[in-house]
């Protein structure tokens, strides 16, 4: 019996926890804006190279 | 000092519409290439040296707290504009004259480049208009308020150029991945200003540098601009973070796609070198909403119009929003509780260990059954603090709008530029 009332209560608490979240995303999306931070500089020349080719 | 118009004698403008200088009073419309440059302006003119306040005062007649500032002579109406240290060019606080102090430039640090305001006053004002419009939390108030200031701002930067090395080793589960990764780069920019915040001026960002041009005073006409104050060791600081980010999230980029999510770097040996190229200014529009003498700033990219700032929320909506999804969630989980069959189960599950062990078993599942409970309502405190954390997180990133810092920036510039 404890395991079912636990498990109320934690989905209450859980559901708590996810209208914040739900809450939160809308609110940013709706009153914040140009949040995300990027430097573009000119790139002249990038290079990758795999040292082992595959995988070690 | 002004650029006036050879039609009129009026003071003229730089605008972004036209990509020219624009007479104010007679609309004539000038490419700013074919007026005289700065240096032209300050031989023709003949200014006085500006006048450092700690010749002209005896500094322990003051009291309180003392700046520095210069005074110059407005060229249309001889009225004098006090101008703070770090500024270049302002309005005469008279006659309203754009006056631009290019002889700091010209004997200081005069730019190398320019990114002219592609935007115009209006187009930014629309920008900011759009996005309050647009948000579903912004208080009406906002939707409707006209701005009490709007300003367009040149910030200075420095460019930086330079090279990055690094050998990085990624593990994708429990296999290790080595990659060498090089890069030369330009034009990285980092702001050279220390009066505004450096994450305003960072949100800003992206500038397409390629756009840039020589620098011309024309360009300052009808705006604002700072000169460089931050000290080009501390700037270096933050050019090696921007590279570092910027290198990093490159070679996320170059991975194969199907790694990249396995994927976690565990080992990072950077080797860079950079050096500073040269110094931009780069346009910004400041525009200002005050709501109970409270100052809302945004700012808007001069060039791509991109906006930065935050609006305050409408707490009525937001309370009544977290409650109606708490509601909603709660009925569903307790719809989903009972529909799913686990309450049955449960009592299944008990009858089923009563049966079969009798007393002393049940007492040990009463042992799981609270750390299965404790295990549960962990995971839904986790939930519930991860909904906090976000929550509070976003309520602090309303500072960014009330910043005083920006708001100062954009405030104590000279004159009323709506």
């Amino acid at each position: 019996m404890i395991i079912i009332i636990m498990l109320f209560i934690a989905s209450i608490i859980a559901a708590l926890g996810l209208s914040f979240l739900f809450v939160s995303v809308l609110l940013e999306r709706s009153n914040s804006y140009g949040s995300n931070i990027e430097s573009t500089p000119s790139m002249k020349r990038f290079t990758v190279k795999d040292v082992n080719q595959q995988k070690l | 000092m002004a650029k006036n118009c050879p039609g009129c004698g009026a003071p003229m403008e730089y605008d972004p519409g036209f990509d020219s200088l624009v007479c104010q009073s007679c609309g004539n419309i000038i490419d700013p290439k074919s007026l005289p440059d700065a240096d032209d302006f300050y031989l023709n003119y003949g200014s006085e040296e500006p006048v450092d306040l700690k010749d002209m005062v005896d500094e322990d007649s003051w009291s309180g707290e003392m700046y520095d500032c210069h005074i110059y002579t407005c060229s249309q109406c001889g009225g004098e504009v006090i101008v703070s240290g770090t500024e270049v060019s302002t309005r005469c606080i008279y006659c309203g004259s754009t006056a631009v102090v290019f002889n700091r430039i010209a004997r200081e640090h005069r730019p190398d480049y320019i990114v002219p305001f592609k935007i115009t006053k209006e187009e930014a004002l629309e920008n900011v208009r759009e996005k309050l419009l647009s948000g579903f939390f912004v208080p009406r108030f906002f939707k409707k308020a006209e701005p009490s200031v709007v300003r367009g701002i040149y910030i200075p930067y420095f460019l930086y150029e330079g090279s990055y090395q690094d050998t990085q080793r990624f593990l994708a589960g429990e296999t290790p991945y080595i990659y060498d990764c090089e890069c030369e780069f330009e034009d990285l920019p980092v702001e050279a200003c220390k009066a505004l915040a450096d994450r305003t001026s960072a949100m800003l960002e992206p500038y397409y540098l390629n756009e840039k041009v020589e620098f011309d005073t024309s360009y300052l006409m009808g705006f604002y601009s700072n000169v460089q104050d931050l000290e080009p060791r501390v700037a270096a600081g933050g050019a090696n973070i921007k590279a570092r980010a910027f290198f990093d999230r490159e070679v996320m980029n170059q991975l194969p796609k199907s790694y990249f999510r396995k994927m976690r770097r565990v080992t990072s040996v950077p080797k860079s070198k950079l050096s500073r190229s040269s110094y931009a200014l780069l346009p910004a529009w400041f525009i200002t909403i005050n709501r109970e003498n409270t100052p809302y700033t945004f700012l808007v990219n001069g060039q791509t119009g991109k906006v930065v700032g935050t609006v305050p929320w409408n707490r009525f909506l937001i309370g009544a929003m977290i409650a109606l999804s708490f509601i909603v969630l709660t009925l569903l989980s307790t719809v989903i509780f009972f529909k799913s069959g686990l309450v049955a189960d449960v009592f299944g599950l008990n009858e089923e260990f009563s049966y079969r062990a009798g007393h002393k078993l049940s007492s040990s599942v009463d042992s799981a059954q609270i750390y299965a409970s404790i295990g549960i309502l962990g995971g839904a405190l986790g939930i519930l603090s991860v909904g906090f954390a976000k929550f509070k997180k976003v309520l602090d990133n309303l500072n960014l709008s009330r910043s005083i810092v920006t708001f100062i920036f954009s405030k104590k510039r000279q004159g009323d530029a709506k």
